[in-house]
């Protein structure tokens, strides 16, 4: 090689090589302040007044459920997750594959997981967990490093269970605490006292994460303040995250607050009992059904914050609920209510529609029910829930005798066909013996959602999203569109000299020293 | 003997040759294998499209329906983040198949919808039909996961390009960038003025000026407008209030004017307003897709913001791509079908910019 | 019957007249001037609940107009204004507004007379209240009661109206405070007396309808005639209904009940209101009258007998005597018996001297 002379003189070199190191530098400090960093404990307040651990106990499709989940995913993991593109994610799985007909599927498991008590993670420990929660036909068993799934009918949509719904993995320990995976365990549990202090759970990061430290050092979590409370601490700085009441998201949104909102997975409707009264005409279901303004509902008496539902799936997860219409009819709901007996159609005694749903929003869709009602010439009574009535109120003597229900819904399953098998149950729907319970295909979906839906005893009404509220110094937030918050991923930019503090994060040999505490859930 | 690359040299050349063709042989399989095993673990580049197959599947189950009467009318829906080009592919794909059908499908948008829709899950991307039927609507669905096919940004739109080719502080009404056997000109129209430059270089050369004979009719707006005429590249007209008047390109240009249709004058006497165009049609250069570019304008107080939204997709958002520094005061084509000229009043000069925008494709 | 006899009678009677007619003037007089005073009582209750029901509709008027002037309220309005406003913007507005008017009810409507906002019956927004569109003149028009129809019921409510007109549109702003019980509670009421209301809102009487300051009335079926006596009296007339409602056989229990109807803008009958005082205070009062003229009627007949057998004595015995004197000498005997009588009765009694 020919060393060509520089024109340069060595001093300039000198000279521009500290400029571009120095730029360097400066550079590498800007980069810095917009690159994750650690520390800070994230404050999070949810509506819930109570949580529970234990996904064996959870009830698919209430409120309840749903903010369990969120809390879960922090300290249990999920075999595989969904990304926002549709791709399945490994997560304990590394691995998956099936049969021609899937029914038989093969998913292996990520080696070097270890519990947040830092026992390993092992197959028959994976089969024990999601066994019981498994629904009935679906076989697991253990081998090697795999585990083989079994099913007497064909699983296409396995994937889609197991990414979503109470499918986490964990361990129970001889106490009953559950100890998992996640980013966080739960270092401290304080439960709602009678004197009106709110339950509390710290949730601590574990170190030994298999997916690697999450950015926080804590997640503190409040249960059960009232929703303008929620908003208000979010404005003075003392929440990160809260949950936003949908009727509060204007506001929230007028004070220029972060708010972010799901694809809609919460469906409200009324349930329509069986039982042998003046609402089992099927004449009158279908009144009602005609009664029911859907679209005021959604735009005007929630602001626009829901959409109108006219199917059980939303949208997003059947891709055929577009077909519904939501159409009301109020001619067509009185020419059915004058053609019915005077004294079946509430005349003398008008229907009972009671409110299966806490909040003040269900309450005001009931009274709007009835109202709409009204309109067509039927009457129907509100009856709120017991715990919605004041204390020391009597109780209303007719209460047992409603035939109408105001349901919410909180969808669980990323798997159509799981989800409507589910809400089938939850609500008592009758299905055809023609449909195929067992199928994932989504013209069988919709026969058998359609089946559901013309037999006018299960009426959808809304569809919400649900909302969140978030702090200003939150960073990375990446949640999945249905709802489910990934918090591992949230960092805190604080200020400076805070930042400086956390920076003496507590290492795995500090951390063992510390004294034990639980390292699970206690569900 | 040791060449510098340290393979042994021999004498006996079909030795070397036979060597080289094992070590090229050997190279072509192994790049072979590795391209195989790509292609197993990409499943878009599997032979079988996964699309292909749904719409195929859903094109059978369609024209398997007892009692199909048609002629019924195809409308297809794509909602979507499936690509405009690609969605098309599949109608096209869908239509093909129906074809088979004899007098099933027709052009006609009077007669009964055939709905083809193209909506996504979370996992899925589902195609819903629904057909009219003599025993009532059919539905047939298909679904593809997501996971099978590249997904591609929900109409993903290209952007703009901007470049400031002219400004001054007397008004301009209209600009058009015209393109004539001898090169590229800009017209600039005034409220008194038309001037011509040619060779839109850094420094344009002024080519003509025209004054614009007749008395200005005092009107508030800003709007005027330069038309070339289809037939002949070098004929133009210049529509102000009050006025129209007519020209050639020359080296010196003679305009004709005379009072105004009244049709373009709905104010009516003393109210000339012209109605200006607020958005042009582009062509991508790159898949030759059609956007639209509009001005949100209106307010001569405050910028402006262009916007491009896909022009077979009625249903599409509308993406701003631009803020102008101040109102767009005249927006039109320009000689190439991905450009277009925009007059903008530069709130914080004052004066008047004339800018082309060219869109550009993303990677 | 001897003259004494006849003249102890006269004496007696005359002062069982005397007293007895002083007891029933007495009686007489304090019924009339209680009955003066309850009427007064009565009156003032009446002229008090008219005046505090006067004074509260002047506090709706003016928390009404607060709201209608209110900077919220005009944006509102102008936004309402505009083609394809969205009003559900404003759905929760009202809730507000009452809060922090101190109001139990408020409602916004529209032009069209389509509710945006109500804080009572929030589920009824979207349909058209066309009664608050017929009238032009809300601005002068002061509070009247009206029927307010909320998700569990019915209320009277004591209702202003205010339109706010921005352009050719009109946003009404509807508020009202309840007429119930609590209103009951805020009339001060002299010892004795009390105050009912009744909420006329089915066609037929209903028990439960009735109500004082502390809830539902005992035995409020008793109010029947007298509430169905309002109900049938045409408004035009001005009578005072009156009832008399004797709770126990114990008459200091009874009371008596004044009906005053209460009306809506269009004279409907809305509700009525009982101003009921106790006959209690009277009943006992007469009691006592009545015990005491008793004592005294008995003091004074004995005192009377006393006096009146003494009187007659005095009078009649001479009388007697003389009497007798003159049947003697009728009869020849011309010793006077009085002499007779006189040396019988004193030996000192010295004769006349004869020499």
């Amino acid at each position: 090689m020919r060393f060509i002379a520089s024109r340069w003189p060595a001093a300039t070199k000198r000279a521009l090589l500290f400029a571009l190191i120095v730029c360097g530098m400066l550079a590498s400090r800007a980069a810095a302040a917009k690159h994750p960093r650690y520390g800070g404990t994230l404050r999070v307040e949810l509506r819930e007044a109570a949580i529970s651990l234990d996904p064996r106990a959870w009830k698919a499709g209430t409120l309840e459920s749903a903010a369990n989940e969120k809390i879960a995913s922090l300290v249990f993991d999920r075999l595989v997750t969904l990304d926002n593109y549709g791709h399945f994610q490994p997560q304990l799985a590394s691995e998956w594959s099936h049969d021609a007909s899937a029914r038989h599927w093969q998913i292996r498991l990520r080696d070097g997981v270890k519990f947040s008590d830092d026992t390993p993670l092992t197959v028959a420990e994976v089969a024990a967990a999601l066994q019981p929660l498994l629904p009935t036909g679906i076989q697991l068993s253990a081998s090697g490093n795999t585990l083989s799934v079994q099913s007497a009918s064909p699983l296409p949509d396995l994937l889609e269970l197991l990414a979503s719904g109470r499918y986490f993995v964990y361990r129970a320990l001889a106490d009953g605490t559950l100890v998992g995976t996640g980013p966080f365990f739960v270092a401290e549990a304080s439960p709602a006292t009678a004197d009106g202090k709110n339950a509390r759970y710290l949730l601590k990061a574990s170190e030994n994460c298999w997916a690697g430290r999450p950015f926080v050092n804590a997640v503190e979590l409040t249960l059960g303040f009232p929703a303008l409370r929620r908003l208000l601490d979010l404005q003075l700085g003392k929440a990160d995250l809260i949950e936003i009441a949908p009727e509060l998201v204007r506001r929230a949104a007028q004070e220029n607050l972060r708010v972010w909102a799901s694809t809609p997975v919460i469906t409200f409707g009324l349930r329509i009992d069986a039982s042998p009264s003046a609402a089992s005409n099927a004449r009158l279901r279908e009144a009602l059904f005609y009664s029911l303004d859907r679209t005021t509902m959604a735009n005007v008496l929630l602001q626009r914050q829901a959409e109108p539902a006219a199917a059980l799936l939303p949208q997003w997860l059947s891709g055929y609920a577009f077909l519904f219409n939501v159409d009301t009819s109020l001619e067509r709901a009185k020419e059915l209510r004058a053609a019915l007996p005077a004294n079946l159609a509430a005349a003398a005694e008008p229907l009972r529609l009671r409110v299966d749903a806490p909040g003040e929003l269900p309450k005001l869709l009931a009274e709007r029910v009835a109202v709409n009602a009204r309109q067509a010439g039927m009457t129907v009574q509100v009856i709120n829930r017991p715990a919605q009535r004041e204390a020391g109120a009597a109780t209303p003597p007719a209460e047992s005798a409603a035939s109408l229900h105001l349901f919410a819904w909180h969808v669980t399953s990323l798997s159509p066909r799981a989800e409507l098998d589910a809400l089938s149950r939850a609500l008592g729907a009758t299905e055809s013996a023609g449909a195929d319970a067992a199928s994932a295909e989504p013209e069988q979906l919709y026969a058998r959602e359609r089946k559901i839906l013309e037999d006018r005893r299960v009426l959808p009404l809304v569809a919400l999203p649900e909302y969140a509220g978030i702090g200003a110094n939150v960073r990375n937030w990446l949640p999945a569109r249905w709802s489910e918050w990934h918090l591992a991923e949230v960092w805190l930019d604080l200020p400076e000299s805070v930042a400086q503090q956390n920076l003496n994060l507590p290492t795995a040999a500090t951390q063992q020293q510390q004294p034990t505490a639980p390292a699970g859930a206690k569900p | 003997m040791l060449s510098s690359a340290f393979i042994p040299v021999s004498a006996n050349n079909y030795f070397v040759r036979g060597w080289l063709c094992v070590l090229l042989f050997s190279s072509m399989a192994a790049a072979a294998a590795l391209l195989a095993g790509s292609c197993a673990a990409h499943p878009s580049f599997a032979t079988e499209d996964p699309l292909q197959d749904a719409i195929a599947t859903l094109g059978n189950e369609v024209a398997a329906i007892r009692n199909l009467r048609g002629p019924l009318h195809l409308d297809w829906q794509n909602e979507s983040s499936l690509a405009t080009s690609q969605s098309a592919a599949l109608q096209s794909q869908f239509s093909a198949r129906l074809a088979a059908i004899r007098g099933l499908l027709t052009d006609e948008a009077a007669a009964p919808p055939l709905r083809v829709t193209l909506r996504e899950t979370a996992t899925q991307l589902v195609i819903v039909a629904s057909v009219p039927a003599a025993d009532g609507e059919q539905v047939r669905v298909v679904q593809v996961s997501r996971a099978a096919f590249a997904a591609q940004d929900a109409a993903p739109a290209p952007y703009l390009q901007k470049q400031l080719i002219w400004k001054q502080r007397e008004p301009i009404l209209d600009a058009a960038e015209h393109a004539t056997r001898s090169g590229s000109v800009l017209l600039m129209l005034g409220r008194e003025t038309l001037w011509v430059y040619g060779s839109l270089s850094e420094q344009p050369a002024l080519q003509a000026v025209a004054h614009i004979p007749g008395a200005v009719h005092p009107s508030r707006s800003l709007a005027g407008r330069i038309r070339f005429s289809k037939d002949d590249d070098a004929n133009f007209v210049l529509e102000l209030p009050g006025k129209t008047c007519s020209g050639s390109l020359a080296e010196k240009i003679a305009l004709d004017c005379a009072p105004a249709d009244p049709r373009n004058t709905p104010g009516g006497k003393g109210r000339f307003i012209l109605v200006s165009d607020d958005s042009v049609k582009l062509l991508a250069p790159c898949d030759h897709h059609e956007w639209i570019l509009s001005a949100d304008g209106g307010d001569w107080s405050k910028p402006d913001h262009l916007f491009l939204h896909d022009a077979q997709n009625a249903a599409s958002d509308r993406t701003t791509v631009l803020e102008t520094p101040g109102p767009v005061l005249a927006l039109a084509s320009g000689p190439e079908a991905a450009s277009s000229i925009a007059v903008v009043l530069n709130l914080s000069t004052g004066e008047y910019e004339i800018h082309r925008f060219a869109l550009a494709c993303r990677n | 019957m001897s003259f004494r006899t006849k003249l102890f009678l006269v004496f007696l009677v005359t002062v069982l007249a005397s007293v007895s007619l002083v007891a029933y003037g007495v009686t007489h007089y304090t019924q009339a001037a209680f009955e003066e005073m309850d009427a007064q009582r009565t009156q003032a209750l009446v002229t008090q609940f008219k005046r505090e029901y006067a004074q509260r509709g002047e506090e709706v008027q003016q928390e009404v107009k607060n709201i209608a002037n209110a900077d919220v309220t005009l944006r509102m309005a102008l936004d309402l204004a505009r083609p394809n406003a969205d009003q559900s913007t404003y759905v929760r507005d009202a809730n507000g507004a009452a809060q922090d008017h101190n109001l139990d009810f408020v409602q916004f409507v529209n032009s069209d007379g389509t509710l945006i906002s109500s804080a009572q019956y929030p589920a009824r927004v979207g349909y058209k209240d066309e009664w608050v569109t017929t009238r032009k003149d809300w601005n002068e028009t002061p509070a009247f009661l009206r029927k307010e129809e909320l998700p569990d019921g019915v209320e009277l409510s004591l209702t202003v109206v205010r339109a706010l007109p921005v352009g050719e549109k009109t946003l009404y702003i509807v508020g009202g405070r309840r007429v119930d019980q609590h209103f009951l509670a805020s009339l001060a009421l002299p010892e004795g007396m009390r105050a009912l209301l009744y909420r006329n809102l089915e066609p037929n009487f209903v028990p439960a309808a009735l109500t004082d300051k502390d809830g539902a009335v005992a035995q409020a079926e008793r109010f029947q005639p007298l509430i169905e006596q309002v109900q049938k009296q045409s408004r035009s007339q001005s009578e005072p209904l009156v009832q008399h409602i004797d709770w126990t056989n114990d008459a200091s229990q009874s009371e008596t009940f004044n009906a005053i109807p209460l009306t809506g803008p269009n004279n409907e009958l809305l509700g009525v209101l009982l101003a009921g005082s106790s006959q209690k205070e009277l009943v006992l009062l007469t009691r006592q009258i009545v015990k005491i003229s008793a004592a005294v009627a008995g003091a004074a007949i004995l005192i009377g007998l006393l006096v009146s057998w003494w009187v007659s004595s005095r009078i009649t015995r001479p009388v007697e005597e003389l009497a007798e004197g003159a049947r003697e000498v009728a009869s020849g005997r011309w010793i006077p018996a009085s002499t007779c009588v006189a040396r019988t009765k004193s030996a000192s009694w010295p004769p006349p001297s004869t020499t």
